[in-house]
């Protein structure tokens, strides 16, 4: 049986009219209408359209929630493969109303989608990460490629065949890297690119980066003897037997670790699992990383007012700076919570 | 400075009476080899053990791979300061036998003091990613004492480290008087001085006088070092070595000898060397972990490129986090000096291929060759027929993995256990691209 797809169109596309029909409210038409009918002949007998679901581009901007629950009843009673939104070209709120009901049709059917936009339009930045959008032309002259590059993505999202990167199979990539071997060794890419680079001729890098914001320093504590200070590190000290399981190297965890009442860490309860140093003096003296002694010794002479008695553990080596920064959001929140005014990171 | 550089291709590997090369096939004296390797007070016993691509045969922890190499000439010296006589390397005759290497590992890290090194699985899944899987492989098992190891394991290490070396030179020495299949003779001859003078900067990691980080001519490289300039013959004939310690990285953090050895970038520079560029050099820099230090290599390393009068570099490195910022700092510092730059790195993209894939970026950097993200998931065999090393380093590269493949056979690992798979020299196809 051939895989069931529901195509979305605005009125315009449906021959309905144009910016005088805007508010044409929606409707279902049974089989492929409009540019539905080239994207059938396409699909090689592998799938078809089973039903457009046409809706007025105003309409939709100012019926959003409505529109969406009577395009969820048509999901369920359709039960399609695979949504295809568009083409909509460079068109604003005829992009939007195509990002939405992809969207709805993954978080209902968890079902993929494929719309066709131009980098122009707004709506790209705001769904790309959420579905396929195949990089159109500006306008309905550049209906045939655009139909063509969806439904050969289409074909290959139903059978489960592999897909090249973003830039082969032409959609807006949706900040994802993955790897792929390429036809040649990095070296010689490498060298390639330089020559371009020095003759004034364009290149492609193959990544680049945003640079990323700074952080501010936080402003002094006013008043050390009455803080509460607490320890952090990204050694990899943790209770034996590491309880959490924290990863050697790029860890996708950090734990909190409580050890209250205790003047130090006591070598042996507490040990390191990080890979990427020689752990034999953190693990003698796990104090050398989580200094709990000295600041005990702090406490006592009334430098600082309290030290929290739980520490928080990650292992830095090879971590994702997303990772990174939920590790930040996570235990930031934590000593919040706990009244904790200040803290010292320990990174190794 | 020229070089006669001779290769054999290795085309199978057994053990024989005596160590040479016939009709391809190296055959092996085990017992003459093992003896190469040396007694160290660190070190039970050396045993040495085949592995062939295509074999089901795992070998784990990899902490070293060298290709066979020695001189042919009484001029010039191999791995200088370690193997060969302190003398001028880079002149004279090589020989390098190709397709085969000198893989290091250990058995007897019970408490896994010294595990850190890659998974070569000569077949299966992770056969494709790493160059020593498709090489004819001598594996140098280190039966190591695990009450030393309590104590320190730098000496371990070195033991291990001047092995590998000693044994590499031995294979390719007792190979010296068959006919090599090719021969090209290096030098960086006279070039037309229209042509843009590119160097080939290798950062290297240098982070703690305790550790083995790199040697240049035998000496230890680390901290204390200032960016210099060698001569890529030089690097040919092991002037410049990397071991992968026991905790000083994970194994994607690391060129393995091999790869400094097989730098393609040289050989790209060598072939295009009077006819689209000329070849200056190679700029050794170290990435130590101060930002005063990291300043002070990188103002070094730019002002030598400047001095030989480069106008384009490529960046190679190791490791990640701290060093991106080595990457970064040289890629402003070159650029300001109007050396145009390319860097080759690895990503650190998470699990999701949706992190960032470098610690730092700075405007001026708007050429880079990735070579993979080395978080993304691998599903391996659980077990292969045979498994040379410590499986108890299995640990490190599958129990903190939660997630599962389908396959009950399988299990995930990360690429950067797998020697090379993002190989940050640039020695293999694996790179990562938009979704």
């Amino acid at each position: 049986m051939a895989y069931r797809i529901l195509h979305y169109i605005n009125q315009f596309f449906a021959g309905v009219g144009g910016e005088d029909r805007a508010d044409f409210e929606p409707k279902v038409v049974c089989g492929a209408m409009g540019p539905g009918v080239l994207f059938n002949g396409l699909l090689n007998g592998i799938a078809e359209i089973s039903a457009t679901y046409v809706c007025g581009d105003n309409y939709f901007a100012e019926h959003t929630d409505d529109v969406l629950a009577d395009f969820s009843k048509t999901l369920l009673k359709e039960s399609p493969d695979l949504v295809v939104a568009g083409p909509s070209f460079y068109a604003g709120r005829y992009g939007f109303a195509c990002g939405h009901v992809i969207k709805k049709a993954h978080e209902l059917l968890g079902i993929p989608g494929i719309a066709g936009m131009n980098n122009e339009s707004p709506a790209v930045d705001m769904f790309r990460e959420d579905m396929y959008i195949i990089k159109t032309g500006n306008s309905v002259r550049a209906m045939k490629p655009a139909v063509e590059d969806m439904a050969k993505l289409a074909e290959k999202l139903l059978t489960g065949a592999e897909l090249a990167s973003a830039t082969e199979e032409n959609y807006f990539h949706r900040r994802v890297r993955k790897n792929f071997f390429r036809g040649e060794n990095g070296g010689k890419r490498a060298v390639e690119m330089l020559l371009k680079k020095m003759d004034g001729e364009p290149f492609v890098s193959e990544y680049i980066q945003e640079v990323p914001e700074k952080v501010p320093f936080a402003s002094a504590v006013k008043d050390l003897s009455k803080a509460t200070i607490a320890l952090l590190n990204t050694g990899g000290i943790v209770p034996a037997g590491n309880p959490d399981r924290i990863e050697s190297s790029s860890a996708t965890k950090y734990g909190a670790y409580s050890a209250v009442g205790c003047q130090k860490l006591e070598a042996g309860k507490f040990i390191s699992i990080h890979g990427g140093y020689d752990t034999n003096f953190a693990n003698a003296d796990p104090n050398r990383v989580v200094p709990f002694d000295i600041m005990r010794d702090l406490e006592k002479e009334g430098v600082i007012g309290k030290l929290h008695e739980t520490f928080y553990t990650t292992v830095g080596t090879g971590a994702s700076l997303l990772n990174g920064e939920a590790f930040g959001r996570g235990i930031a929140a934590s000593l919040k919570k706990n009244g904790v005014n200040a803290a010292i990171m320990v990174s190794t | 400075m020229k070089l006669d550089f001779h290769k054999i291709y290795v085309k199978g590997l057994e053990w024989g009476d005596k160590t040479s090369i016939v009709n391809g096939v190296l055959y092996i004296n085990k017992e003459e080899a093992t003896s190469v390797c040396g007694s160290f007070d660190e070190v039970e016993e050396f045993s040495l053990h085949i592995a062939r691509p295509g074999e089901s045969v795992r070998i784990l922890p990899v902490k070293a791979a060298v290709e066979p190499r020695c001189k042919l000439t009484e001029e010039g010296s191999i791995f200088p300061g370690i193997v060969g006589p302190m003398k001028q390397a880079g002149v004279g005759a090589t020989l390098a036998l190709k397709g085969c290497a000198v893989l290091v590992t250990e058995t007897g890290d019970i408490e896994a003091k010294c595990r850190t090194g890659g998974l070569v699985d000569m077949s299966g899944s992770a056969a494709a990613y790493s160059p020593f899987s498709k090489t004819f492989n001598v594996v140098m098992n280190a039966h190591v004492k695990p009450e030393l190891l309590r104590k320190e394991t730098l000496s371990t290490d070195e033991a291990c480290r001047i092995a590998s070396f000693r044994l590499a030179a031995y294979l390719a020495q007792c190979c010296a008087d068959v006919e090599a299949d090719e021969a090209t003779a290096y030098e960086l001859g006279e070039a037309d001085k229209k042509l843009p003078g590119v160097v080939y900067v290798m950062q290297l990691l240098a982070q703690n006088p305790e550790i083995i980080d790199f040697h240049v001519y035998g000496q230890l490289a680390g901290t204390t070092f200032i960016p210099t300039i060698v001569h890529p013959n030089e690097v040919f004939d092991g002037a410049v070595t990397t071991f992968l310690g026991a905790h000083c990285t994970v194994c994607s953090d690391k060129q393995y000898m091999y790869e400094v050895q097989n730098s393609p970038v040289i050989e790209e520079f060598y072939r295009l060397h009077g006819k689209k560029v000329r070849f200056l050099g190679v700029i050794v820099h170290n990435e130590v972990l101060t930002l005063e230090g990291k300043l002070r290599a990188s103002a070094f390393a730019a002002k030598l490129a400047k001095m030989m009068g480069a106008e384009g570099a490529i960046f190679v490195t190791e490791g990640h986090g701290n060093p991106d910022e080595d990457i970064m700092l040289n890629v402003k510092a070159f650029e300001d000096e109007g050396v145009k730059t390319v860097i080759i790195s690895d990503e650190m993209g998470g699990r999701d291929g949706k992190s960032p894939g470098l610690a730092d970026w700075v405007p001026e950097c708007d050429a880079m060759v990735s070579v993979g993200n080395m978080h993304q998931l691998l599903a391996v065999p659980k077990a292969l027929g045979a498994f040379i090393g410590n499986e108890a380093s299995m640990d490190i590269i599958r129990s903190v993995i939660d997630k599962q493949p389908e396959n009950p056979d399988y299990f995930y690992t990360e690429l950067i256990h797998i020697p090379c798979a993002c190989a940050q020299a640039g020695i293999a196809n694996l790179s990562a691209d938009w979704i």
